[in-house]
């Protein structure tokens, strides 16, 4: 997962976005949140979404809305989440604490 | 043991359970508006409060499939024991994947074990659908926060030893684990409801409790957006498996009265409005159990569909199940709204399950918009 190159990255995002965001034109630097363009599945949807698509584990600290607002912002997550020394991301199955449950 | 072969044998054994310890026991239940005290630890010991607690913390890590089958089995019973298992369960997956390490390790075992039962507190007088507008408040104070405020309709809260608490931080919405015994929180019964009578809702009182720092749950203004929903996510999905089961017990109810009952001189399965009926419980539930475990699919996947596919399921399920509900004291006639009679139970109950994790039109809602943003443009659509 870590050689996505980052406008493959970006690209997955946008197509995600399509899918749930109401807007007409939106660039990589538009603040999703601030135009009011999601609903309120839409935080938990993005969490999974991120996670599976490019196998990271979003944790607690990670919850700042600047990490999440933008195109722009969520592909400079994935490659903080991505970058050597980084956390390992979370099993579907492991014993993290984190099983099929819980959404995400 | 294959998956499948798994699942089927897991879904027998909920269904002993229930027939032994729960079923026989429903109606009674209901009608004094309390279960047992003692039934958490019925509960706990056939495993059935560990459903939603990695196994890494003594729990039994559910399938969501499996999961499924217990809430249709025990729904199919009783609403009340039902519920009082899924705000259990909503607490445990709040904290199992928001909670810190610590707060893990001293609340998931207790939770799997049944030691402590969990009750999940958002509504709140001036606050039902509309979760954003809630009014309690907690503040830093020392070493831990004081909280203040009042929640209604707290399910199983008469059993519950620890409540998830959702209150403003700052003004922002913020989840709190607050045990029962919290200096300050005063718990106080509420008469049982039209439905699932025995599920012993109550309220809870915050004045200057005091709980310490590692009670926060999540990151201060994560509340709502992230540990409620991720709570209201699994809760939701277990009503919608729950109705699941109040509909066969329906059309099981009204099957049996149809070959028995004789009017007009032939058994009323012979009548064809009888037969229209029938027909349309039983498409609904097929129809009801099919997005169910379309669900449980994307659950198991963990794809992000899943968060809509739940409330899908749910909208439908628990309107099929108050449609099944109808049906079955119509041919049931008078004697299904005797008291005596089980479906007029689950008539209450089905009804209830309309407004509980999220209403009916909440999920309309949230179909419609995702539908408005889905639909007639191409390449949206597929999921």
């Amino acid at each position: 997962m870590s050689a996505l190159s980052d406008g493959q990255v970006t690209g997955r995002i946008r197509t995600f976005l399509a899918r749930h965001v109401r807007a007409e034109k939106m660039g990589d630097e538009d603040d999703i949140f601030a135009a009011g363009w999601v609903n309120s599945l839409f935080a938990m949807q993005l969490v999974l979404f991120l996670e599976k698509e490019f196998a990271i584990a979003i944790e607690n600290q990670d919850l700042e809305r600047a990490n999440f607002r933008s195109v722009r912002a969520m592909a400079d997550l994935v490659a903080r989440k991505h970058a050597p020394g980084a956390e390992a991301p979370r099993g579907v199955t492991s014993s993290s604490g984190s099983g099929p449950l819980p959404p995400g | 043991m294959e998956p499948k072969q798994h699942e089927e044998t897991t879904r027998e054994r909920f269904r002993r359970f229930v027939e032994v310890s729960i079923a026989p026991h429903a109606g009674e239940w209901d009608e004094r508006g309390e279960v047992p005290a003692t039934l958490p630890a019925v509960l706990a010991e056939a495993g059935l409060l560990a459903q939603a607690v990695p196994s890494a913390y003594g729990g039994e890590e559910a399938d969501p499939l499996v999961y499924g089958f217990l809430h249709a089995e025990i729904g199919a019973a009783c609403a009340s024991t039902r519920a009082l298992i899924t705000v259990h369960d909503m607490v445990a997956a709040a904290i199992a994947r928001w909670g810190e390490d610590d707060q893990k390790r001293r609340w998931l075992p207790e939770l799997a074990s049944g030691r402590g039962l969990g009750a999940f507190a958002l509504t709140e007088p001036e606050a039902g659908s509309d979760a954003r507008s809630i009014r309690a408040s907690a503040r830093a104070d020392g070493d831990g926060f004081v909280l203040a405020g009042r929640k209604r309709w707290i399910t199983a809260g008469g059993l519950a030893k620890l409540f998830l608490v959702f209150a403003r931080l700052e003004g922002k919405a913020t989840a709190f684990l607050v045990p029962a015994g919290a200096p300050g929180l005063t718990v106080r019964a509420m008469a049982p409801p039209l439905g699932m009578r025995a599920s012993q809702p109550v309220e809870l009182e915050f004045a200057e409790c005091r709980v310490h720092a590692g009670a926060q749950l999540g990151r201060a203004g994560t509340g709502l957006s992230h540990v409620a929903a991720t709570a209201l996510h699994l809760g939701r999905y277990a009503v919608a498996w729950g109705c699941t089961g109040i509909q066969r017990a329906c059309l099981n109810e009204a099957v049996r009265h149809a070959r028995s009952r004789v009017q007009f001189d032939v058994p009323l399965r012979e009548h064809q409005l009888v037969q229209e009926m029938i027909a349309e419980m039983a498409v609904e539930l097929r129809a009801a159990e099919a997005l169910c475990r379309e669900a449980a699919r994307l659950r198991r996947e963990r794809d992000p569909e899943a968060i809509l596919a739940v409330a899908v399921a749910k909208l439908y399920a628990s309107r099929a199940a108050q449609r099944a509900a109808t049906q079955a004291i119509q041919i049931l006639g008078a004697q299904g709204c005797a008291p005596s009679s089980a479906v007029q139970r689950h008539f209450r109950d089905a009804k209830v399950m309309e407004i509980i994790e999220g209403s009916t039109q909440i999920q309309q809602l949230l179909v419609a918009n995702d539908a408005l943003q889905r639909f007639a443009d191409p390449g949206r659509e597929a999921p």
